[in-house]
């Protein structure tokens, strides 16, 4: 009985439940001829009590004939907009009907960026199409490949800075070949000023974590010590150091200058010092465009384990000729643009210092920081105490030269050569000669660089592009002392040489295929075939005398994938094989960015790095500060390797950005050298070869940059907390101990105005105290030849820290007519306050001869400053 | 978003904190010295002195005068046998030993333990033999005929550092000496200040490296490095020395091998440095 019961409930449910679903699914026949879908859809919902979702206008233009019977109201849905190619889904009960994605047609768009009115090609100029997810940089040649979705007008917009953003539309994209566009230089100086108009930036911030291009031109407002130089400009960005006067060498996030590599045109330079660091060796005007790594970089870009400043330099105007002179307290410049035969463009600039004709006012404040004095007869030459109580008149100049000839072969490959040389030389000369005696004491030093590179490119399709460059460069660093003294008893020479030679010879081919609309890969190679001679010698005594060669081959590959318009992922490897010690390393790179929404971005990178290539910094025997480069080999030292990790987020809106950073580094295998007679194992060897220690480096810190335009200011305010660290088993007896670059804070206000004719600018720089080590006391040992040696004891390696640097600069400059040219006026003035910022911390051994201390020696402290209120006057050209 | 951004800001400062632990991970501090400056010489035949110091600061002369450490307890050790050093009555850091139990045997290592201030400083240091069968020949320089060097020297049993005097008699001011410590077993004095007939004494010091390396280069000022020392957790040094002489009365063809010999304390008085 109960079983019985119990089939006829299930029964009874189930019916029910049938039923039901009878009832539910709403049986659908209709028949329509020519009703639009908006009408059929609505009369549908009303009768059958169905929900629809749907852009009315859209549907009121589909026209829907034909028979649908016996069909559910989801069977009924699904075949009318399948028929009629819809997207349906049922959310909550309501059937959401949508266009169907249909696969849009791809098409490559590629081309060239010019410069309107010289024809000059423009780099890294950027092109993307509006209202979709494609864009596309142009390469340093000014080609750029992009993946256009089919519509049937393609609006490009392009922008470079320092020019006039352009949007164009593309019509007949289906027939299209290469199109050339030209875009306005929008630096023009004597225009009335347009406010809406004037957004010429000053700085672009790449997606990609600390990557950043600056504008030449536009930081030619910036205050200048002769003429404009890019690589002080440099310094007021977060992460490179400006507490100092020096602007040649780049300290980029605690990392040593040689530990960043300088490329110009692709030749590689690796002292950019002119008159010891005050000013690079790279003339402003004959740059084009900088992109500045300063950590994570790509892997197209090697053998330096910090950064990369990549030059790209003016090819010169393919239309008419152009002049530009500048005049300034310590040089001339000359810059001459040729078009040749309309075909080609050769560019020529030379500048040199005047001081050998006339010494300005600046010059001595300059050659005054080289050259400071210490007690009576007794001078600091860059770091070297000299005693020179004649002064005969120091003779130094300097100069560089830069010539570049451009040739289109062909519409789709470019040929270019390029020559660049620098050269400074100081002579000193401190001399007497009376019946009694001959006394002579001669300095001569020469330093420069040589570059000769041959570069061809090639556009091989819309989607490949070649560059092979074939180059020799060379550097050089003499130093040659000479002292004689003379006299009837006797007699006292002594010599001092040093030299550093570096040949290099380069091929690179470098390669870029545009896959497709979200894959670019780029693979290439470069090889370095180096030669170096170093030479150190002390009378008799070689100190050291190191001949190296070594091939270095790299090859290298990445991919860049755009996932869509949030996501870009750059992913490479490149492999360093060393010849003759056959050894061969890997580095990885990665770099990432996610696009929360288009102006908030999150930017990471990391990556493996090697350099072969190292300056060892040097205080020999005779106390000399100088510097030399080796390679590492594998014999004399092993390479120096770093790992980067960086993460980043940037907020640019309109007119402002956000930008912070932070990153850590590791270095293995990093050197320091001990100068010979300091340790008991060079000792014991009997030789005078010195000591190269081996140690590890840490290095963590964060960059700030905010950074504001409005109306015809701009602004901005970088700050970078850090902290550098050395480990070296051989010095501070194997602890830890600060980084000569360590600087816990850095602060710079830079504010830029233009108001019609004239261009202002202040900037305040602050930097905290920079280590050094204090002798912490000292002792005598007797000697058995009766001398009391006093000895001085180092402290703990740079435990003590000098005061911090702040210094005001300001500059101001005024543009106008000059016939059919262009003028410039201006004044710059360093240090407004005066600061006594100080250099470094001298110490020095005296003989006391009082009668209490009995001629003992002792230690006297010296500040040596950097400069103080220093004005300069330039004037400038532009025909 | 702003979640987002809240996160990444989070991801961002926590991953600087953490780079930050990792610096201070790899720094540490380096254990603090003791103040003081141990110079303790070891000479066969001679008294051990060890002279006590206070550290001077740098600066003026004031600042750098002799500070005599007289409060300190001294121990020189041999074989495991201690000596305990005695303050001088001049109470100027000297530290010496009186008895004549304590040999200073060549090829022996002696330890010394100071204690001072609650601290122990040690050093350690191995006599080195007296060079042997010094000899001296008189040559031509090959840079003229009328121009001879005198060639001395000598064997040696060990890897020292050697430093030569050149010294006149009683009747002469002649005296020379060598420029830095070396470790070659030969010498080369040009005869120009030598007189025919008069008598001249060499005399040969025998080394440690850690002592002769303060002959050399510059004052490691203006520089992270120093001189090394043998002292630890102090400043100075604690050499053993040895001497060998040799005279010989000067002819133009003189060629001499001699035994050691003594030398007189007239000539002992005027030689600089360690010996009196």
């Amino acid at each position: 009985m109960l079983s019985y019961s119990k089939y006829f409930c299930c029964l009874a449910v189930f019916f029910v439940m049938l039923v039901n679903k009878a009832v539910a699914q709403k049986i659908i026949n209709e028949h329509f001829e020519n009703v639009p879908m908006s009408l059929i859809l609505d009369s549908i919902g009303e009768k059958y009590d169905i929900k629809f979702s749907y852009d009315y206008k859209l549907l009121s233009d589909v026209k829907v004939s034909g028979s649908y019977t016996n069909l559910s109201d989801a069977e009924f849905i699904r075949k009318i907009t399948r028929k009629y190619k819809f997207d349906v889904r049922k959310i909550d009960n309501v059937y959401l009907i949508k266009p169907r994605k249909t696969k849009t047609q791809e098409y490559v768009i590629s081309g060239i960026v010019i410069d309107g009115k010289t024809k000059e090609r423009l780099p890294y100029a950027t092109v993307c199409q509006k209202h979709a997810q494609s864009f596309s940089v142009t390469n340093p040649k000014g080609y750029f490949t992009l993946f256009a979705e089919s519509q049937d007008t393609v609006a490009l917009q392009i922008s470079y800075m320092g020019y006039k953003s352009k949007n164009i539309n593309i019509v007949n994209i289906d027939t299209l070949s290469e199109i050339v566009i030209e875009l306005e230089n929008e630096d023009k100086l004597i225009e009335k000023v347009d406010v809406k108009r004037n957004k010429v930036k000053s700085v672009e911030l790449s997606q990609m974590s600390s990557h950043f291009t600056v504008n030449p031109s536009k930081l030619a407002n910036l205050p200048v010590l002769g003429e404009p130089d890019i690589f002080r400009n440099l310094q007021l960005f977060p992460g490179i150091s400006g507490s100092g006067n020096s602007s040649s060498g780049l300290i980029v996030r605690y990392s040593p200058p040689d530990q960043t590599m300088v490329n110009f045109d692709g030749l590689t330079i690796l002292d950019i010092d002119h008159f010891f660091g005050m000013f690079s060796a790279i003339n402003s005007k004959v740059v084009k465009d900088i992109q500045i790594y300063k950590g994570g970089f790509e892997a197209k870009y090697g053998n330096r384990i910090s950064s990369v400043v990549e030059i790209t330099g003016k090819s010169g105007s393919l239309t008419k000729p152009a002049v530009h002179f500048n005049l300034n307290m310590i040089s001339a410049n000359l810059v001459v643009e040729l078009p040749v035969f309309k075909k080609a463009s050769l560019l020529i600039a030379a500048r040199r210092s005047y001081n050998d004709i006339i010494k300005t006012p600046l010059y001595e404040q300059l050659f005054g920081e080289i050259k400071s004095p210490v007690d009576e007869n007794y001078w600091l030459i860059n770091g070297t105490l000299r005693y020179m109580p004649y002064q005969l008149e120091p003779h130094f100049n300097f100069f560089d030269v830069n010539v570049k000839l451009n040739i289109p072969l062909h519409k789709n490959s470019n040929l270019s050569i390029s020559y660049f040389q620098s050269q400074d030389k100081l002579n000193l000369l401190d001399s007497l000669s009376s019946g009694l005696y001959f006394y002579q004491t001669e300095e001569k030093m020469n330093w420069g660089n040589f570059g000769l590179g041959v570069n061809w490119t090639k556009k091989w399709s819309k989607k490949l592009y070649s560059s092979l460059l074939l180059s020799t460069s060379s550097y050089y660093n003499n130093y040659n002392s000479y002292y004689a003294y003379v006299n009837e008893q006797a007699s006292d020479t002594s010599t001092s040489y040093q030299s550093n030679y570096i040949d290099n010879l380069n091929f690179k081919w470098n390669n870029s295929w545009y896959i497709n609309k979200k894959n670019t890969f780029e693979f290439g190679i470069d090889n370095n075939a180096v030669n170096i001679d170093y030479f150190n010698g002390w009378d008799t005594y070689d100190i050291q005398n190191i001949n190296q060669f070594v091939n270095q081959l790299s090859v290298y590959a990445q991919n860049t994938i755009n996932f869509n318009k949030k996501i870009r992922l750059i992913a490479g490897v490149r492999a360093n094989i060393l010849h003759p010690s056959k050894n061969m390393d890997f580095e990885p790179r990665l770099a990432f960015m996610y696009h929360f929404i288009p102006s908030l971005t999150f930017k990471m990178s990391a990556g493996k790095f090697h350099q072969y290539l190292n300056k060892i910094p040097i205080k020999d025997l005779a106390g000399i500060n100088r510097a030399f480069w080796v390679v590492s080999d594998y014999k004399l030292l092993p390479p120096v390797e770093a790992n980067h990790l960086i993460l980043g987020l940037k907020f640019e809106r309109k007119s402002f950005i956000l930008d912070v950073e932070a990153y850590y580094k590791e270095a293995m295998n990093l050197v320091e050298y001990e100068g010979p007679f300091l340790s008991k194992e060079n000792f014991e060897l009997n030789g005078f070869t010195g000591i190269y220690h081996r140690g590890i480096g840490k290095i963590a810190g964060v960059d700030l940059l905010m950074m504001k335009t409005f109306g015809n200011y701009t602004g901005w305010i970088s700050y970078t907390f850090g902290k550098s660290i050395r480990k070296f088993l051989g010095i501070n007896r194997g602890v830890a101990f600060p980084d000569n670059n360590d600087q816990r804070h850095e602060l710079k206000l830079v504010n830029m105005y233009k108001l019609k004719n004239w261009n202002f600018s202040l900037t305040w720089t602050y930097g905290s105290g920079k280590p050094y080590t204090e002798p912490e006391g000292q002792y005598y040992i007797k000697l058995l030849n009766g001398e009391q040696k006093l000895v001085s004891v180092p402290s703990k390696t740079n435990s003590s820290r000098l005061p911090a640097f702040h210094s005001l600069d300001m500059s101001v400059n005024y543009n106008f007519r000059i016939g059919q040219g262009f003028a410039k006026l201006g004044l710059s003035i360093f240090n407004l306050y005066g600061r006594q910022n100080i250099k470094y911390r001298f110490y020095r051994v005296l003989t006391d001869e009082s009668l209490d201390a009995g001629n003992q020696p002792v230690y006297k402290v010296y500040d040596i400053k950097l400069l103080g209120f220093t004005p300069n006057l330039f004037i400038s050209f532009d025909f | 978003m702003i979640k987002k951004t809240i996160y990444i800001i989070g991801l961002l400062w926590l991953f600087f904190i953490t780079a930050c632990n990792k610096l201070d991970e790899f720094s540490e501090t380096a254990p603090e010295k003791v103040p003081i400056v141990v110079e303790g010489i070891l000479l066969p035949e001679a008294p051990p002195v060890v002279w006590l110091s206070e550290l001077s600061d740098t600066g003026d002369i004031e600042d750098t005068t002799y500070i005599p450490v007289n409060n300190a307890k001294v121990t020189l050790y041999h074989e495991g046998t201690p000596y305990n050093l005695t303050l001088f009555d001049n109470e100027w850091g000297e530290y010496s030993y009186e008895g004549k139990d304590l040999k200073i045997v060549p090829g022996d290592t002696y330890s010394i333990e100071v204690n001072y201030s609650e601290k122990l400083i040690t050093a350690e240091t191995k006599i080195p033999y007296a060079v042997k069968n010094i000899s001296a020949v008189v040559e031509p320089s090959g840079r003229g005929d009328t121009v001879s060097v005198l060639n001395i020297s000598w064997e040696s049993v060990d890897d020292s550092y050697f430093y030569l005097f050149l010294e006149g008699d009683t009747s002469s001011s002649y005296c020379t000496y060598s420029e830095y410590p070396f470790a070659n077993t030969s010498y080369t004095i040009d005869t120009a200040g030598l007189i025919e007939g008069n008598t001249y004494y060499i005399i040969v010091y025998s080394l440690s490296p850690i002592y002769a390396q303060y002959y050399f280069g510059y004052d490691p000022l203006n520089s992270n490095y120093s001189y090394d020392t043998n002292v630890i957790d102090a400043y100075g040094i604690f050499t053993g020395m040895n001497v060998n002489f040799m005279s010989f009365e000067y002819r133009k063809d003189l060629d001499i091998k001699l035994q050691t010999q003594s030398v007189p304390n007239s000539i002992l008085d005027r030689l600089p440095g360690i010996i009196y």
